[in-house]
């Protein structure tokens, strides 16, 4: 189990308290598709993404990163015990999904990319850190039910 | 040899253009030190290192934030030629510095994440698309030389 200090959890809960799942959800799978394209292949159904222009503008690739950024709410209100509260997610992104864990890093990176553009210097280096560890326990948590 | 756009040369050009070096090349190596603290062990000569605090107005680490930032303007200059470029950097910092070349990749993420934070939503998915492909190449390119 991972171990938070105080600090940590207060950091972690005072930048999400900040995050606007509208604002930041809507962006950070745009980053993903464009940043890394080959993640492209898991999203078939969502229509139009063959240009920059399309993927910025596609009403699904927003939507499914809102519902992403409040999957995430989970992880901060659950801080001890990510790997239960993610155990169902991980299994569905494994056995259904067939999604390699590595994106799940990917995402990550490209969450704390969105946060970095939005928050500017109020992302400290503590706070970078302190986030950091936090979403690589999310995408451990996600990766723990992969065999 | 990594093909380059010209779009892509002129956003790389861009965010260059438009960089305060001295800002951005200590608080880089500041994240770097900060976020994955055992970075620290190569700047040993640098003195107080013991806490975010010291890290951040440790006048060695601006420094060598500053002469880092500006090797990149050598791949800046030779966007066709960015592996022989670093040859002799590459076969310095396996050699004599004995940097783990992991840590190029570290460090080019904290670069990253600082860029982020100065240009807010001007860092497009297609600019951090880029960015990420000019830092790849040169981190690649560092790592050339070791054996």
């Amino acid at each position: 189990m991972v171990k938070w200090t105080e600090l940590e959890r207060s950091t972690v809960k005072a930048i999400w308290e900040k995050i606007d799942i509208d604002e930041i959800g809507s962006q950070i799978w745009a980053r993903v598709l464009i940043v890394y394209p080959w993640t492209e292949r898991y999203f078939g159904s969502f229509g139009d993404l063959f240009t920059i222009t399309a993927i910025l503008k596609n009403d699904k690739v927003a939507a499914h990163g809102r519902m992403v950024l409040k999957a995430l709410d989970k992880a901060v209100n659950n801080m001890d015990n990510m790997k239960r509260t993610y155990a169902d997610l991980s299994r569905l992104h494994f056995q259904k999904l067939e999604v390699d864990p590595d994106s799940f890093r990917l995402l990550a990176d490209c969450i704390t990319i969105t946060i970095a553009c939005k928050f500017k210097s109020a992302l400290s280096p503590q706070s970078q850190a302190i986030w950091q560890k936090f979403i690589s326990a999310v995408v451990d948590a996600m990766s723990s039910q992969y065999r | 040899m990594v093909e380059w756009s010209e779009n892509e040369r002129s956003i790389i050009s861009n965010i260059f253009s438009n960089l305060d070096y001295n800002d951005v090349g200590p608080k880089a190596l500041v994240r770097c030190l900060v976020v994955y603290p055992w970075t620290q062990r190569y700047f040993s000569s640098f003195g107080n290192l013991y806490n975010a605090e010291a890290i951040s107005t440790n006048p060695k680490v601006a420094a060598h934030g500053i002469k880092v930032l500006h090797g990149l303007d050598r791949a800046l200059k030779n966007l066709d030629n960015i592996k022989a470029t670093y040859a002799e950097l590459s076969v310095l910092h396996s050699e004599k510095l004995h940097v783990d070349p992991d840590n190029f990749k570290l460090l080019s993420d904290c670069l990253t994440i600082v860029i982020a934070g100065k240009l807010g939503s001007a860092f497009t998915p297609e600019v951090q698309a880029t960015f990420q492909k000019f830092l790849a190449v040169v981190v690649s390119a560092l790592g050339k030389q070791y054996h």
